[in-house]
């Protein structure tokens, strides 16, 4: 595992992606390499930035956050995919980690919560 | 029909009423439409129905608290099975900012925040303060649509996940819009989406939420179409 995690961040809100790089931005460990705000756009920004790591939404336009995990873990099993989402339903986890998700964080995010989360993920 | 804080329309009970002598007698009234619901009615569902939203009022509230930094208070939630035409005959023409989520699976409907601009920009403002961002515009930017929006999503959430809890679902939910308008205008046009007629039974969820950085609070309602009214009495 490399030092620094390249992350993704995946939502379609502006404002949840900018909580969710000002958390990550509390330590070095984490650099956010790039944005998406749905599920296309993560995939095609998987390709081009080659993460270690994505933060990823499950209600987005044109391809929801689980389908998204769906196709990223076919083509990229070693990248760590963790649900970040505001959906607390029991279905939806199962589903979400039969998709290959690594992990799954309910909103509202606290620093404290998601870097432990990451932090596990990762061994740190 | 009051009983507690759920209000059952005269017209919705006199449908109920007829239902259930309908079931009685055995003999179908002219109220087809209607039997699934009247079936499966019962007033022990209606307190289950009353548990959901509080149980949901009190999550969405924690949210925002969570979210805000400032304390927030849950004011009373009613449940309201009505008529869409009663449910319109008491909506103003005053001018709102809308948030709308719509939610299907086993049951479908739709979740509204509904704010007076005061209050959504005083949300916004206080929730990007909290992210270290100061925004004193009075006017709605992207920042401050998103921050509208994610409340929506928090909440309806909140409301979407108890339900899927409760008939042991799974729910779908889609990204939220935001609209500005007339209160009127849109409850309608959400009522025609939904292609209920003025006659069919929904079911709303209303609640308040109030905080000191919020103001005058802003408005939750969940509303389901008779379809799904049917389904979630059959369910509970």
């Amino acid at each position: 595992m490399t030092d620094v995690i390249r992350t993704l961040v995946v939502d379609d809100s502006i404002f949840m992606r900018n909580i969710l790089k000002k958390i990550l931005s509390t330590t070095n460990r984490y650099v956010v390499v790039g944005e998406a705000s749905n599920g296309k756009e993560a995939i095609e920004k998987t390709k081009e930035l080659n993460p270690n790591l994505i933060t990823m939404d499950i209600v987005m336009p044109q391809l929801t956050g689980i389908e998204a995990t769906r196709e990223i873990k076919k083509e990229f099993p070693d990248i760590k995919i963790v649900m970040c989402t505001s959906v607390d339903q029991e279905k939806k986890m199962i589903e979400a980690i039969d998709a290959g998700a690594d992990g799954y964080i309910v909103k509202p995010f606290q620093a404290p919560k998601i870097l432990e989360q990451l932090n596990k993920l990762f061994n740190v | 029909m009051k009983c507690g804080n759920i209000y059952v329309s005269p017209k919705s009970w006199n449908t109920i009423m007829q239902g259930i002598i309908s079931e009685e007698i055995k003999e179908n009234l002219s109220f087809e439409k209607n039997s699934k619901l009247i079936k499966n009615f019962h007033t022990k569902k209606l307190g289950k129905i009353e548990e959901i939203g509080k149980s949901a009022a009190n999550k969405a509230a924690n949210f925002i608290s969570d979210m805000t930094g400032n304390p927030v208070n849950v004011g009373e939630v009613n449940v309201v099975i009505a008529t869409p035409l009663e449910i319109k005959q008491v909506v103003k023409e005053d001018y709102k900012i809308f948030t709308g989520i719509n939610f299907k699976g086993d049951v479908e409907g739709v979740g509204i925040l509904v704010f007076s601009k005061d209050s959504a920009l005083k949300l916004s403002k206080s929730m990007l303060a909290e992210m270290g961002i100061d925004d004193n515009e009075d006017s709605f930017n992207e920042m401050k649509i998103s921050v509208i929006n994610e409340t929506c999503n928090i909440i309806t959430s909140a409301f979407v996940d108890t339900l899927a809890s409760y008939i042991g679902a799974s729910l779908d939910m889609s990204p939220p819009s935001f609209i500005e308008g007339s209160e009127y205008t849109i409850i309608e046009k959400i009522f025609k989406n939904y292609g209920v007629d003025d006659l069919d039974i929904l079911l709303t969820f209303k609640s308040e939420l109030f905080s000191h950085g919020i103001g005058s609070g802003f408005e939750v309602l969940i509303v389901m179409p008779q379809n799904s009214v049917n389904s979630l009495f059959q369910k509970l």
